[in-house]
């Protein structure tokens, strides 16, 4: 992978509609593909917002978000979407779309106007990698916690993100799941992929090969008491 | 077919193309407004106010369409007091807040997750309405077949506004009220029991349709 993908945050403040506590003050941060970037911190620090924001799907509620140097949120829909497709993000709680798990794992590759040979080609790749072939025909609302999240992963997986955001990408899978699905990312790193990886499972994080951990406490000045900007 | 000279087929195929154009109508706002206060959230104060005017009277309904239709109101000019155009905008109106309660009840949850996964999948605004039309059509024909039975079953606007006029305005709740009326009994309960069977019937069709595009859907 040649050319970089490079995310910037500059002073992001967030707060959900909801809610008038700010959930992210002032945090700026650089991602960038090539590098896998472990995000660590209490619950409720703000780690999924911040993944959230930096994937592009939440819309920070002051600062700014600079991709390949344009500020994303001032861009037209057309162009969004286009640097969206850069990227994919796994939720900690994935969401399964009505129909089969080949239904489910092809739907980034449909949605981006891809042949059919090569969705079939590349989803050929990426359930035997992550082992998906016993469930490809099945329901994918009928799914285990732990099938759910590989889905979800190899829905991502198969678009070829330039940087992938995962949200406790280990968090339902048994030992061995764990051990594939680290061995699967560790490859992407080394194939230039970047990884921005929201773990409590710091071992198996590290075991992908970890070159920079944000602390949430450093980043993100939470704790502050609730001020007005 | 008829009784006592009353042509029951017409009344019948009029009360469903009435009911079923209200419907339709109905769900061309109800629909996008469900999705759009799903995506953009309101007040639980919002969410009280469409729930109490599921159960509007429709009496009270009528009368401010007449009101609004007569030939010195604001709307006379329209001249669509009892014709079935103003049962059809009537029935439309009324059945508004079932829909978008219905719709934003079963969707809302379904709507806020998929609408992350779409922009996350990279999905333009086409595809995302597409996704989201798709992964909440059950919520959506569940609301319409409830639209379109109290739509089939109202009579206060269709009296008011339609004026029951025969061959013309007559569906099957007015011809039901007339007949009560009259004091033809077995007429009117022959005709309750018609329209029972008619809103079973297209209730029981729909549902199937459902049911098996639900079963394409999953694979």
């Amino acid at each position: 992978m040649g050319i970089i993908l490079r995310i910037t945050l500059r002073n992001i403040w967030y707060r959900y509609q909801s809610s008038r506590n700010w959930v992210l003050r002032r945090v700026s941060l650089e991602l960038e593909s090539g590098e896998a970037v472990l995000v660590r911190g209490p619950n409720g620090s703000g780690k999924t917002t911040l993944l959230k924001i930096a994937s592009l799907i939440y819309r920070p509620t002051i600062g700014s978000i600079y991709i390949d140097g344009e500020s994303f949120w001032d861009l037209d829909s057309r162009r969004q979407v286009i640097h969206r497709r850069r990227i994919a993000f796994v939720h900690d709680r994935p969401v399964m779309l009505r129909g089969s798990v080949s239904y489910n794992i092809k739907i980034g590759l449909i949605i981006r106007g891809a042949g059919k040979d090569y969705i079939e080609k590349r989803y050929r790749e990426i359930i035997e990698e992550l082992m998906l072939e016993k469930i490809e025909n099945k329901n994918a609302n009928q799914l285990s916690a732990g099938q759910a999240h590989l889905v979800a992963i190899a829905r991502a997986l198969i678009t070829q993100p330039e940087i992938l955001f995962l949200d406790e990408p280990f968090i339902h899978l048994d030992s061995d799941r764990r051990d594939l699905l680290a061995r699967s990312l560790s490859r992407r790193r080394r194939d230039g992929v970047g990884l921005v990886i929201v773990s409590h499972d710091i071992d198996t994080a590290r075991s992908i090969g970890i070159d920079r951990v944000l602390e949430m406490e450093q980043i993100n000045r939470y704790s502050i008491e609730q001020d007005s900007v | 077919m008829s009784i006592a000279g009353e042509d029951i087929a017409g009344i019948a195929i009029r009360s469903i193309v009435i009911s079923g154009s209200a419907t339709l109508l109905a769900s061309l706002w109800s629909i996008p407004i469900s999705y759009i206060i799903a995506i953009r959230g309101v007040r639980k104060s919002i969410e009280a106010v469409i729930e109490a005017m599921v159960g509007m009277p429709t009496v009270l309904l009528g009368l401010l369409l007449y009101y609004l239709f007569t030939s010195s109101g604001p709307l006379g000019f329209l001249g669509l007091l009892y014709t079935p155009i103003a049962i059809i905008i009537g029935e439309a109106i009324l059945i508004t807040p079932l829909l978008i309660a219905v719709i934003y009840r079963a969707s809302r949850d379904i709507i806020v997750s998929r609408l992350e996964l779409a922009i996350s999948l990279g999905a333009s605004r086409i595809q995302t309405i597409s996704m989201l039309a798709r992964e909440t059509s059950s919520g959506v024909i569940a609301a319409i077949i409830m639209g379109f039975s109290r739509a089939l079953g109202e009579l206060g606007i269709a009296l008011m506004v339609g004026g029951n006029i025969k061959d013309y305005t007559r569906v099957m709740t007015t011809a039901i009220a007339l007949d009560i009326i009259r004091g033809d009994f077995e007429k009117a309960l022959a005709l309750g029991l018609i329209l029972l069977l008619i809103i079973v019937s297209i209730m029981i069709a729909i549902k199937r349709l459902s049911d098996i595009k639900t079963i394409w859907g999953s694979y």
